[in-house]
């Protein structure tokens, strides 16, 4: 079998009409699997240690399966003239993409409900960049979700102390900018929070009802 | 405050403070070191001068509302608006400003969580 030069093979593996489709696809997977192995086995990895009891190499196969998929629709966006080195960043980017949005969700998810067999949450092992995307997504969700009310920014502020950090209601009730915090009202904000994520289409699967 | 344990020494500090029980008391329960002590004494003088000043209310109005600059940190630089966050006794204190940017920033997010923890360890101590 003709190997496809590069550009070939993009063009035939988004073109869904196209009599090469299926054999540029094999092609694709044999050149580009290795890569983006790596890239979602890092990112994995980083989530698992907070997922102890998921198997790592099953947990990184469905990512993998999960970046294909998103190549499958996303393919035709990537500008084949960039060339092939622009390509394998744009790989590595759209692996990490997809494996925050497969994780995620199942992250915090563990934090909201531990413990879960399959989703016991311990903060102080995922990574410094990790922890920063599920944090930003978090935010993001929530202030969409909640904007108008006028406590969010002080619930948010709580759930992050608590339940994300892990500080003791009791030190999150001694914040000395928050008024009339106790530990009750520290339970009362995290049940909003945790409301507030139950109707958000990305967790409606997962979390407890 | 560049060291890696700066934001123990300062929740430690912080706790001392609050206490209002004097360095020489929390000396035995906290065992603190010579320099340590020192630190502690430099932000009461700090705390003092500030209050004299009256610029609380500008140092809450002064708070971004978005993220720090890489390796800038609110919580690290400005030991002003810290010591008027944890020690200020002001009504109405809610600060909607603050919890804002510690909500959009997660490098003072963090920073701040750890100074709350060390805080409250050591206000604890200091009350038993
Ligand atoms: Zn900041
Ligand atoms: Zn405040």
């Amino acid at each position: 079998m003709r190997r496809f030069s590069f550009e070939e093979l993009i063009k035939h593996c988004v073109d869904r009409q196209s009599p090469q489709h299926n054999a540029a696809w094999r092609q694709f997977y044999d050149d580009y699997k290795g890569h983006i192995y790596k890239c979602v086995g890092e990112r994995v990895r980083d989530y698992n240690n907070s997922l102890a009891n998921r198997d790592p190499g099953k947990l990184t196969d469905d990512n993998v399966l999960i970046v294909l998929e998103t190549l499958r629709k996303k393919l035709g966006n990537f500008r084949v003239k960039e060339g092939e080195k622009k390509f394998l960043r744009y790989l590595a980017t759209t692996s990490c993409n997809a494996v925050n949005q497969y994780m995620r969700p199942k992250y915090i998810s563990g934090m909201v409900d531990p413990p879960k067999a399959d989703q016991p949450f311990s903060r102080k092992k995922i990574g410094k960049n990790t922890a920063f995307e599920v944090y930003d997504f978090l935010i993001r969700t929530l202030r969409r979700s909640n904007s108008g009310k006028g406590n969010i920014e002080r619930d948010i502020h709580i759930f992050y102390l608590y339940k994300m950090n892990g500080l003791s209601q009791t030190a999150v009730a001694g914040h000395p900018c928050m008024e009339k915090v106790n530990p009750r009202i520290v339970e009362v904000a995290t049940a909003r929070i945790r409301k507030s994520l139950k109707n958000n289409p990305e967790f409606i699967d997962r979390l407890k009802s | 405050m560049n060291k890696e344990n700066w934001h123990l020494e300062l929740g430690q500090a912080l706790a001392v403070l609050k206490a209002k029980r004097g360095v020489e008391a929390a000396r035995e329960v906290l065992s603190l070191s010579p320099s340590q002590e020192n630190y502690i004494n430099e932000l009461s003088q700090a705390f003092k001068r500030l209050h004299t000043k009256a610029t609380i209310s500008a140092l809450f109005a002064d708070i971004p509302l978005h993220m720090c600059r890489v390796n800038q940190s609110l919580i690290r630089d400005n030991v002003e608006l810290v010591l008027a966050i944890f020690l200020c006794e002001i009504p109405g204190k809610d600060c909607p400003r603050l919890l804002k940017h510690l909500n959009s920033c997660f490098h003072c997010e963090e920073e701040f969580a750890e100074v709350l923890r060390e805080y409250h360890k050591q206000l604890q101590l200091l009350s038993d």
